[in-house]
């Protein structure tokens, strides 16, 4: 693993690029922007990992890791990164917007792109993360788009996404003050489980609605069974599954995988105890979803 | 290797500089150093050691590592946040070392490597639960850390703690609240009923409960270091939280505890039930952020 920057805009964001290390020891040392030393063998495929929001971000960070350092093993480099005002990047957490995230996307994968030398890049979005994975995907000039997409849960509808997080802020102030609440001393500044909130986010995320990946992209859905038809997702994401489909038929392309997930996975929990950090099952579906793209 | 500093970005009104660093002896440990800002004559020589809570990555619960790391920037401290070996986005250590002799080790490599970056002579380690405990292992190790805040670390309840903590909790309640409990704990007595369990930890020794680290130190031996630490002039401040409140319950606890040491009177205590464990809430951030400034100022 080796840390670097990226720089894009005047935002500087913090990343880990999982490697092999050339015979030389050589390696580069910034990304884009950057004056970079020479990189390590040229890779044809390479990994994306596009992180959620907040405190899902929190709960994803070990699971992702884990999963890189496995694909490396089988010679898939890749990316973590922080979106600006998140993690280890600069920026507050108000300055965070949806908007500005999609284009760290774009820098992160031209940073990966120069340091690996790859021409396929997988992109792997979990919650908004895959949501903002779409909207970078659909935004990109066609040489630039990912050679797949691989989208955990994505985020379908922003405003109802905006009203979980709130309910998901008070049960995690429930959870952790347990009968103290009352002592906590809260005022009108706005937060979701730990993290700022900013205008923009807010106002973005009202607004937000995935849409459909561009044409002939290869994609994976990856959801959990719901509640009501185990053979089918919950509700919104599988309106917007049907309507990917519905879009590939028509063209004549390749449908969009849709692939289920049992493991239930508490994007938002507090607590490290009594919950699968890396839960196995995820690592191993996400892996191989992965690598069929690559 | 460090990477060379860009111009100073923008982070949150002021120009903060951030670098990235890897150290450690097979270059395993990955940290974020924030660069205080130039004061000219009055910067501060004191760095701020940053490291994982738990199994939180080195921003910390809450991105509050990165947080203080840059408003102490702003007052002309330097930071290293990092994470530990095995964690965040450190590698494994190829050493033998147990894991509380590489966390020393982690510890005493990242001091090095902070103090390489800065010129930093003097250190004080911020640490929340686990970490409080690792920083105050450190410090005992290393007469340069001055300082060091201890969130949530070790603890020892007292034969008033169960007492102070159910208390605590039957404050909380509103008056219909305690109406109910007590028609549930008068039930509870009768033939057939069914008896409230209340985990709350014993009067002596360590608490019952397995699903909270446990102090691996000795109320004698955690003594002895506070006083060593006191007597070199290691400042401490120590604060409990609502997280902690089954094991500590009660302001004077700590100097029920401890109070026949010297030590005693000089370690800034703060007894926050408005906090919870992992500082949730902005506004604790903000109040934890303030308290460590201020502190740090009389390290």
């Amino acid at each position: 693993m080796r840390p670097l920057h990226v720089d894009h805009d005047g935002r500087r964001l913090a990343a880990i690029l999982h490697e092999r290390a050339t015979a030389t020891g050589e390696r580069g040392v910034t990304a884009a922007g950057g004056a970079a030393m020479p990189a390590a063998a040229a890779a044809p495929a390479a990994l994306l990992v596009c992180n959620p929001f907040g405190q899902e971000a929190v709960r994803v960070h070990r699971m992702q890791r884990v999963l890189c350092e496995q694909l490396l093993r089988g010679g898939l480099p890749s990316l973590r990164f922080d979106y600006y005002g998140a993690g280890e990047s600069l920026g507050d957490d108000e300055q965070a917007d949806p908007a500005g995230w999609v284009g760290d996307i774009l820098a992160a994968d031209r940073a990966l792109r120069a340091q690996t030398g790859a021409t396929r890049v997988v992109w792997l979005g979990a919650r908004l993360g895959a949501t903002l994975a779409l909207l970078a995907s659909v935004s990109a000039r066609p040489a630039d788009r990912p050679a797949g997409l691989v989208l955990w849960e994505p985020v379908i509808d922003g405003a109802a996404y905006a009203r979980s997080l709130s309910c998901d802020h008070e049960r995690a102030l429930r959870s952790s003050f347990g009968p103290f609440l009352r002592r906590a001393r809260r005022r009108d500044r706005p937060q979701w489980i730990g993290f700022g909130v900013g205008p923009a986010m807010r106002e973005q995320l009202e607004a937000l609605r995935a849409p459909l990946p561009p044409a002939g992209l290869p994609v994976a859905v990856v959801g959990s069974p719901s509640a009501d038809d185990a053979a089918r997702f919950e509700p919104p994401l599988q309106a917007w599954c049907e309507r990917a489909v519905a879009q590939a038929v028509q063209a004549g392309l390749p449908v969009p995988r849709r692939v289920t997930l049992s493991h239930q996975f508490d994007w938002t929990a507090e607590d490290a105890l009594n919950t699968a950090l890396v839960p196995a099952p995820a690592v191993r579906l996400l892996r191989a979803e992965i690598e069929a793209m690559r | 290797m460090t990477e060379p500093l860009l111009s100073p970005v923008d982070a949150g009104g002021d120009a903060v500089r951030e670098s990235l660093c890897q150290f450690g002896n097979a270059g395993q440990l990955i940290g974020t150093l924030t660069h205080g800002t130039d004061l000219g004559e009055r910067t501060p020589d004191v760095g701020v050691l940053l490291f994982n809570a738990g199994v939180v990555a080195r921003m910390g619960p809450h991105r509050f590592n990165v947080k203080l790391a840059r408003r102490l920037a702003r007052l002309g401290h330097s930071s290293l946040r990092f994470d530990l070996s095995g964690q965040g986005d450190s590698g494994a250590a190829p050493g033998t070392l147990d894991y509380h002799g590489q966390t020393a080790q982690d510890i005493r490599d990242a001091t090095e490597r902070l103090a390489s970056e800065t010129g930093a002579r003097r250190f004080v380690i911020v640490g929340i639960c686990s970490a409080a405990q690792a920083g105050w292992h450190a410090a005992l190790r290393d007469p340069r850390i001055v300082g060091l805040t201890m969130i949530d670390g070790h603890v020892y309840p007292t034969r008033w703690t169960p007492l102070a903590h159910r208390w605590q909790r039957w404050r909380e309640r509103s008056i219909g609240e305690q109406i109910a409990f007590i028609g549930r704990k008068l039930r509870s007595v009768l033939p057939g009923g069914t008896p409230i369990v209340d985990p709350i930890p014993s009067a002596d020794g360590p608490p019952i409960d397995d699903d909270v680290p446990v102090a691996p130190t000795s109320r004698d031996e955690y003594a002895r270091g506070m006083q060593a630490l006191a007597d070199r002039g290691t400042r401490s401040m120590v604060v409990f939280t609502s997280g902690w409140m089954r094991y500590y319950s009660y302001t004077g606890q700590f100097a029920a505890t401890f109070s026949r040491y010297p030590f005693c009177r000089s370690v800034q205590l703060e007894f926050a039930p408005q906090f919870d464990h992992t500082l949730t809430l902005l506004e604790s951030q903000d109040t934890m952020m303030e308290w460590i400034e201020q502190w740090i100022a009389k390290c």
